[in-house]
């Protein structure tokens, strides 16, 4: 079966080094998302290991094959692309079944290997029309069928979903997971959304600037970001960065910032005394600042009184965008807080789930593992 | 208001439809109104001259069966080379690092005059090699001069050291080596216009066939042949109405002699030179009939389009 591995692959345009030195094992049957803004070399990884685009240094290896000079047509991969690239004047059918045909099966097999994809799809009574007769979503899941069909040893996606609206994407996001988990076969899937990366990954590898930033199950990227990157890649709405100064006061440590004062919790204490004296990067997520009145159980709480900018009623919880002598930051609350714009406001800070990043290298600061956390982390670079 | 009057779009129609009349109804009219006169547009001759393009009774002064066929092979060669070569020549500059210089050098023969072109050719095909590039370039590797221009494909007679020697001619050559010219001249027609076309298909469908397990030649004949085939239908049937009026090159290069007219430049001799305008305008009208279907072709396709 199909695992793929990138080894020490460099892709160079001219000056331009698009992807650095990417190490990235994809297991079989995994389905990894590699995600990141536009111009960190996603696309151009999925390239390189579609056969599109020529390696400039390392390799890549398609289960124990060495891919390097294989063109793309011996590959044995399925692409989905973006802009699903079906052949304008094929059916339906022509076009699942075309790179059946290039194979050499028999007109029976194509037909009965395509009707078979279009059920699993559910576009069987499209196969007679063409490309142009179709609505964006059934185009989709045309350039779907066309991956499918072949049966291939690996399925590359190249943000496939983000011509469709916002509804279909969801709809299609679930389909796609449930396609991965019906055929078990490996998925490359390409995405800039975290969101999609977040709700379809096994694991996720999370590049920037061409380097790759963090390789991981979603949860891990979520609960242990390995850098302020992905700290604020990962999550939505992202998190939420201040610059405290660590104070050591006899056994504790406090951050300070703003004329606020928090008591670092015991678990972070050994990672944080070599920055005594020095600012810090801490991250706190939206969704760990509460309004006091609502507060969940198990909240480690520290106070911090802002102005209230604006706030914005998602209907299940509020955004607060919230200002505190000039440091903006955003919390997501209960629906039910009295919070007004232009008005002061106490917030509380879940200090459990702060993370910290060393504000020069921008890595996180490791805590002592909570009992409840998962285990090893795979940061990388 | 104004729009509404039934005569205010004949009104912008105007001056087209009276432009149109005078060059192009009224010639046609009175083109057809010579065709049944006699040589001097005098007397009333019925389809004499029509039937005298069948019969073909001098053909040493008016070859018509020759031009007939000669226009036929124009239509087929010269179509059937030119279409092809410019796809396959777009596909292949559009993938070398010095497109813009290979397809200019290959679009020159467009851009210069076809007389001078024409002119051109005449001197490289000339027979003597200290004229003719081409018997130049023949004799240098060992050959023989050969009369690219006179060859009819008639017997030839040589004179050997064992006395006159016959030799066949299997094909008429200086046909084929006329139609070589219009070739070169209009490749970059078809390669302009169908590179455009190229441009046109996006790089995803090309790379989406190329994962489906498809082969350069595969990709050229089941994804780049028919997207581009509405082009190429507008590529061929332009070529097949140049081929079918072809004048200047033939004109030029050898005048008709040789068994080389086209019915243009028979139609031209005729009306001109032999001062036949009845058997001159007769051709003409055998001319615009075989154009028709085309146009009727290239009118429905324009509608078909319209309508999509």
């Amino acid at each position: 079966m199909a695992r793929v591995l990138f080894d020490h692959v460099t892709k160079r345009f001219g000056e331009v080094v698009a992807v650095n030195d990417l190490n990235l094992e994809v297991t079989d049957g995994e389905f990894l998302v590699l995600v990141g803004p536009s111009g960190c070399g996603k696309s151009t990884t999925l390239r390189m290991l579609a056969g599109l685009d020529a390696i400039t240094e390392g390799s890549i290896y398609i289960g124990d094959r060495r891919v390097d000079n294989v063109p793309a047509k011996d590959r044995d991969l399925a692409m989905v692309f973006q802009s699903y690239a079906l052949y304008p004047h094929m059916s339906v059918g022509d076009n699942i079944g075309f790179g059946l045909k290039l194979r050499g099966a028999s007109k029976s097999q194509v037909r009965e290997r395509v009707e078979r994809a279009a059920e699993t799809l559910g576009i069987e009574e499209l196969l007679e029309r063409k490309p142009r007769a179709l609505s964006g979503g059934q185009r989709q899941r045309v350039a779907l069928g066309r991956a499918i069909v072949r049966e291939p040893e690996v399925f590359l996606l190249d943000e496939p979903l983000s011509n469709l609206d916002a509804k279909l994407r969801v709809q299609t996001r679930t389909e796609i997971s449930k396609l991965h988990r019906r055929l078990g076969t490996t998925f490359v899937y390409v995405t800039h959304d975290q969101v999609e990366a977040m709700t379809m990954a096994t694991r996720i590898a999370v590049l920037n600037l061409g380097l790759l930033q963090q390789v991981g199950p979603p949860q891990e990227l979520y609960e242990r970001p390995a850098n302020v990157f992905v700290a604020g890649f990962i999550g939505s709405p992202s998190m939420n960065f201040f610059q405290p100064v660590v104070r050591s006061e006899g056994e504790t440590l406090r951050l300070d910032m703003h004329g606020l004062s928090i008591e670092v919790p015991a678990r972070w204490v050994p990672g944080l005394l070599p920055y005594d004296g020095r600012p810090i990067v801490l991250g706190v997520r939206p969704e760990h600042i509460h309004d006091p009145a609502y507060l969940p159980s198990g909240v480690l709480p520290a106070s911090i009184r802002a102005t209230v900018d604006v706030t914005e009623l998602m209907g299940n919880e509020t955004f607060l965008h919230l200002d505190r002598e000039g440091t903006r930051f955003l919390a997501r609350v209960d629906p039910r807080t009295q919070a007004t714009p232009a008005q002061e406001a106490e917030v509380v800070i879940d200090v459990s789930r702060m993370h910290a990043f060393d504000p020069e290298t921008e890595q996180r600061i490791e805590a002592q593992a909570a009992p409840a956390e998962a285990s090893g982390t795979e940061a990388v670079s | 208001m104004l729009g509404r009057r039934w005569w205010v779009p004949w009104l912008w129609m105007l001056p087209a439809l009276l432009l149109l009349a005078t060059f192009l109804v009224y010639p046609g009219i009175d083109t057809f109104r010579r065709s049944v006169l006699d040589a001097r547009s005098d007397g009333f001759v019925g389809l004499d001259n029509y039937q005298a393009i069948i019969e073909n009774p001098n053909p040493l002064v008016a070859d018509t069966h020759s031009a007939l066929a000669n226009n036929a092979m124009w239509l087929v060669l010269f179509t059937a080379v030119t279409v092809p070569l410019g796809l396959v020549l777009a596909v292949l500059t559009g993938r070398v690092r010095y497109e813009a210089a290979a397809k200019s050098a290959i679009f020159i023969p467009m851009a210069i005059s076809f007389v001078a072109a024409s002119v051109i050719w005449r001197f490289m095909l000339e027979f003597n090699p200290s004229v003719g590039t081409v018997n130049a370039v023949v004799t240098e590797f060992g050959g023989q001069p050969t009369a690219w221009l006179q060859d009819t494909g008639a017997p030839q007679t040589w004179l050997t050291e064992r006395g006159p020697d016959e030799i066949p001619g299997p094909v008429q050559l200086n046909n084929l080596v006329l139609i070589t010219v219009g070739v070169w001249m209009w490749t970059g027609f078809a390669l302009v216009v169908l590179s455009a076309g190229l441009k046109g298909i996006s790089t995803e469908m090309l790379e989406a066939a190329r994962v489906d397990g498809a082969n350069e030649w595969q990709i050229f004949r089941h994804i780049i042949v028919p997207t581009l085939r509405p082009v190429i239908v507008v590529v061929t049937v332009t070529l097949l109405i140049n081929a079918l009026k072809i004048f200047d090159l033939v004109w030029v290069i050898t005048g008709g002699r040789f068994q080389t007219d086209v019915v243009a430049t028979l139609f031209f001799k005729q009306s001109f030179i032999n001062r036949d305008f009845g058997a001159g305008a007769a051709l003409a009208v055998v001319l615009l009939l075989a154009v028709v279907p085309l146009m009727l072709l290239n009118i429905r396709r324009f509608q078909s389009e319209e309508a999509a």
